[in-house]
């Protein structure tokens, strides 16, 4: 005896439902809704409907498969949104996690991940129990590969304060390297981008507070907490057979200037500035200068030797004309050591990522210094959704950008989709972008493609 | 590869063989007496159940946007004539729709009285129950004679904008000829507000809780106030019968055995399309219909409403209109397209009109919003946000037909009608302006794209009929009618023109020769001028008892 393999059954019902399909595409005069032509009841008009047309039953018949497999694609999608709709299964479930006064509640998360991966999680919120103007939260997040559990906390009455502590783990993170090398020259020094493996925990203070024409600043300090392992991907591109492999164990320097900071991980108190300037009054449309100046300092605790601090400057400066926008960012950051301890790998500058080189996953880079600049065209779409074509070029170098050169940067070209949120209320009409669809590619390196919301300025 | 030889073969048979000439001849009609009402009264004995599309608010647009477009143009669907026409080519009388001021004209006073039935509420009014859908803030009420209202409050800081739109739109649609509910503008003090007892309001639109006197001040905290502090609103009488929900613009209801014809195949739905363009309201879809189930003379039956204008002119319900509303749909895909290969070089027309929105901002009327451009304006153009089934069917015979309501209007009417919705305020001089350049626009593109030839007879041994185009003023100089008699196969038996200036024309029928041994006539009549000559209308002409000619049918082909 044999067992019936569950996917000839669904054959089956596929085959039966296309034949129907056929059928209905065949014999319908007309699209879904329409009906049969009745040839012996006179219309209102006294007068017997004329035969439906035959002239275009060959080409109908030709098209009876397309419509067909439209058919069998589109009527469960139609079927199951009506039912949800009819059940007003969303509304059921806003209000089950939901307070009456909407304050408190909770919200499933959806997130993506690398590998269109995607972690799933709840985020609670609680805007009453510490008054008015207060916030409580706690993310909880987790998918194969990462888990990410954030609580944020800040006190009533708008003082921009916010207090959060974080536990963080991140199964394949990305390695590529020190200096900004191409995959190619890493492979020609005998490495290779590598999979690894952080768990971080920490905890934080920030203050933030707009200041007049379009500047605002942020202060704050951290306590980083890290680990690193092995990565989740299976095969050769595990950070230790790349930097530390079987019976290679001389050229094993993961503590060392090879991936400083891996072995030991990494506990600093980090101390931070920001101030950032947007002057355009439409974040969609607007001209206007924008600009951020940050200044991090980073001393290592409970033993840790770090001792650093780095600089990012970011310059940039948008022309519209209609519903056209030019956008020309530079971005620059070094850091330096204050003690004699390398700096840890992850403390390095990375300028590859939404917020750098598109074309080139996040951590893909790294270096004591980074240099990104960015030309983007933005035009509308429509009403709720722009297209941008950008050219960003950049990398990570040496410390005081020693090894700075041309021929030393990456180019990514990209086409990206980005919806737009439009504010309801009338006094802030805005439009703000919100989520993005990206597809960058880089040569020598390869397309990426990405979904990345909450996108911003810096 | 193959599906792209596939698509292409289908196509070449498909436009090759569409092009093939039609048979000749007509049509004939058969001489019954003329049908003035639709058969869809008949008793329904089973209360039809009530399917919630109105609340099926994205699974709608997925469906009138994607699968029901992608099947009208994997079935090639044609142009087909609309199916509630008579022999007239006007729309019977129905559950519908039934003609009203453009067939046998109203009275200024009996256009702004609204449906039958429909009285504003006496203060005060005692709030039951808060309004859960939609985009304006409201809740429902019952006045102090125990009639139930729908109140609709206005936009903060914009007092008589959606009200001013919703009273406009339920007068003008009712004049029309469809069900509507009637709308009153509200200024009251907040305290002509009570709340009932055990009122309740629906969280999310699905869990019932309490409506408590905070609730309540605040929603009327939010609402819009005229110059004297009172809360600005519409009262909507509460439609009579049995709520069913709404209707969908294409398909039949099963459960409504009087529901026959398609409802994407009816006249009256498709020629709204340009009600709504003259007044503005983007949000025309399903979701702004209502089926109620009534009692009439011991009949039991569904009767079809619009509901809610109150996104029309310059509103957008619950704030001021965005400047591509009502000219662009929420998903324009050949625009997006157009935009994303020219990389933004394509240009919408009210993408030119950003800047002006922008600084029209705070310098408008309150209650006018933006209802611009005035000059320029397309009916063609004008798109609500979905795709509308029975508005995508709309042949030029149905627009003239919408046209000819639309016309029907006088600027007397109008003037009153605005006044009336907007209360003597500002921005009646604004509204009333838009909507008569509008109508004249609606007019120009689509009443003179036929010969607009109406109420034919035959007078004596003459033919006589009144040119509405003419008559409406459309014709500025005198243009020329040509006549061509015809057989019942189409060929011609006579012909004759004439230049005047007069909308009420006769034109002799030939008593001699072929035409006087025919059974059957028919008149083809066009309407020329220096650069534009219509489509013909066509008067068929039957030969009764004594051999005399009478009228028993017209007809506009698309």
């Amino acid at each position: 005896m044999t067992l019936r393999r569950p996917r000839h059954r669904v054959s089956g019902v596929v085959a039966v439902m296309g034949v129907l399909g056929l059928w209905r595409s065949v014999l319908a005069a007309e699209a879904p809704g329409g009906r049969p032509e009745s040839a012996a009841v006179p219309g209102l008009d006294g007068r017997v409907p004329p035969p439906p047309p035959r002239d275009l039953a060959l080409a109908r018949g030709l098209l009876a498969p397309l419509r067909a497999a439209a058919w069998l694609v589109s009527t469960p999608v139609d079927a199951a949104m009506g039912f949800v709709e009819r059940h007003e299964l969303p509304a059921h479930a806003y209000e089950l996690l939901t307070s009456d006064d909407r304050l408190v509640g909770v919200r499933p998360s959806v997130r993506y991940e690398s590998g269109f991966a995607l972690a799933g999680g709840v985020h609670f919120f609680d805007r009453r129990s510490l008054g008015p103007g207060s916030f409580l939260g706690l993310n909880l997040s987790g998918g194969p590969r990462s888990f990410d559990t954030t609580f944020a906390l800040s006190p009533p009455g708008r003082t921009g304060l916010r207090l959060s502590a974080w536990a963080r783990w991140q199964g394949d993170a990305l390695f590529g390297g020190l200096t900004g090398q191409s995959t190619q020259a890493l492979r020609d020094e005998g490495f290779d981008l590598a999979r690894y493996q952080v768990h971080g925990r920490g905890v934080g203070v920030g203050w933030r507070w707009p200041l007049a024409g379009g500047l605002r600043t942020r202060t704050g300090a951290d306590l980083h907490d890290r680990r690193y392992a092995n990565g989740l991907t299976d095969g050769p591109q595990q950070i230790l057979n790349v930097y530390c492999p079987p019976g290679q164990e001389n050229r094993c320097a993961l503590g060392g200037d090879v991936v400083p900071g891996f072995a030991r991980g990494l506990t600093v108190l980090q101390g931070r500035w920001e101030l950032a300037l947007d002057t355009r009054r439409d974040p969609r449309f607007g001209s206007g200068w924008l600009g951020a100046l940050e200044g991090v300092g980073t001393l290592g605790v409970a033993g840790d030797p770090s001792r650093h601090a780095k600089v990012q400057v970011g310059f940039g400066r948008v022309l519209t004309f209609g519903h056209h926008a030019l956008d020309l960012r530079v971005q620059a950051g070094a850091l330096w050591r204050l003690g004699t301890a390398p700096i840890p790998f992850e403390e390095l500058l990375s300028p590859s990522g939404p917020r750098g080189l598109r074309g080139l996953r996040s951590g893909r880079l790294r270096g004591p210094t980074a240099l990104v600049a960015t030309v983007q065209y933005r035009w509308l779409l429509a009403p709720w959704m722009d297209a941008l074509l950008f050219v960003d070029k950049g990398n990570a170098f040496r410390e005081n950008f020693e090894n700075l050169s041309w021929a030393q940067t990456f180019t990514s070209y990209g086409l990206s989709f980005q919806l737009v949120e439009r504010a309801r209320s009338e006094g802030a009409e805005r439009n703000v972008p919100s989520f993005a669809f990206t597809w960058a590619y880089t040569p020598g390196e390869g397309m990426r493609y990405a979904v990345v919301s909450n996108v911003t300025a810096w | 590869m193959a599906l792209k030889y596939f698509l292409w073969a289908a196509w070449w048979l498909g436009s090759g063989v569409s092009c093939a000439p039609r048979s000749a001849g007509f049509r004939p009609f058969p001489g019954t007496p003329v049908i003035w009402q639709e058969d869809d009264r008949g008793h329904v004995a089973e209360v039809p159940v009530r399917r919630q599309l109105e609340a099926q608010n994205l699974g709608l647009f997925v469906r009138d946007f994607g699968s029901r477009e992608l099947q009208r143009f994997l079935s090639l669907e044609q142009m087909k004539p609309a199916e509630d026409v008579n022999a007239r080519d006007e729309v019977p009388c129905s559950t519908w729709f039934c003609a009203r001021h453009h067939l046998a004209p109203m009275t200024t006073e009996a256009l702004l009285a609204g449906p039958p039935g429909a009285r504003p509420p006496v203060l005060p009014l005692a709030v039951t129950k808060s309004k859960d859908r939609g985009a304006a803030a409201g809740f429902s009420a019952t006045d102090a004679q125990g009639h139930r209202f729908l109140i609709k409050l206005d936009p903060p800081h914009h007092p008589g904008l959606s009200s001013g739109a919703e009273i406009m739109g339920n007068l003008i649609f009712y004049g029309a000829g469809y069900n509507v509910a009637g709308a009153f503008s509200l200024h009251v003090p907040r305290d002509a507000f009570q709340l009932a007892e055990k009122a309740t309001f629906q969280l999310s639109g699905v869990a019932e809780r309490p409506f408590t006197r905070a609730r309540l001040d605040a929603l009327l905290a939010n609402a819009g106030r005229t110059r004297e502090g009172e809360v600005s609103a519409a009262a909507i009488p509460w439609i009579e019968g049995e709520v069913l929900g709404a209707f969908d613009m294409m398909g039949t209801r099963a459960d409504d055995p009087n529901d026959r014809i398609p409802h994407q195949h009816r006249r009256s739905l498709r020629a709204s399309r340009l009600l709504f363009g003259w007044l503005n309201v983007h949000d025309a879809s399903a979701l702004n219909t209502l089926d109620s189930y009534v009692e009439e003379d011991g009949r039991r039956f569904v009767r079809h409403h619009f509901i809610d204008f109150g996104a029309g002119l310059g509103s957008a319900s619950w704030r001021r209109k965005d400047v591509f509303e009502g000219r662009e749909s929420l998903f324009p895909l050949s625009r997006l397209l157009a935009s994303l290969l020219t990389l933004g070089i394509y240009q919408r027309d009210w993408q030119r009109d950003q800047a002006a929105h922008h600084a029209s901002l705070g310098q408008l009327p309150p209650a006018l919003g933006w209802f611009h451009p005035t000059h320029g304006w397309d009916p063609r153009a004008f798109h609500t946000n979905r795709k509308v089934p029975a508005h995508l069917r709309m042949t030029p015979r149905d627009g003239y037909w919408g046209a000819k309501v639309i016309t029907s209007f006088t600027r007397a009417q109008l003037r009153a009608l605005v006044d009336f919705a907007y209360a003597g305020r500002g921005e009646a001089d604004a509204v009333f302006e838009a909507l008569v350049w509008r109508q004249r626009r609606i007019g120009e593109t689509y009443l003179r794209e036929y010969a607009a030839v109406e109420a034919p007879r035959v007078e004596g041994s003459r033919l006589c009929y009144l040119d509405i185009a003419v008559a409406r003023g459309f014709y500025p100089a005198a243009p020329r009618h040509v006549f061509e008699l015809l057989d019942a196969r189409g060929r011609l038996v006579a012909r004759a023109d004439m230049v005047t200036s007069q909308a009420r024309l006769c034109v002799p029928l030939p008593e001699t020769g072929p035409a006087r041994q025919a059974p059957y006539l028919v008149m083809a009549i066009r309407t020329q001028e220096a650069t534009h000559t219509s489509r013909p209308s066509y008067v068929h002409l039957q030969r009764g008892v004594g051999g005399r000619l009478h009228v028993v049918g017209l007809e506009r082909i698309d």
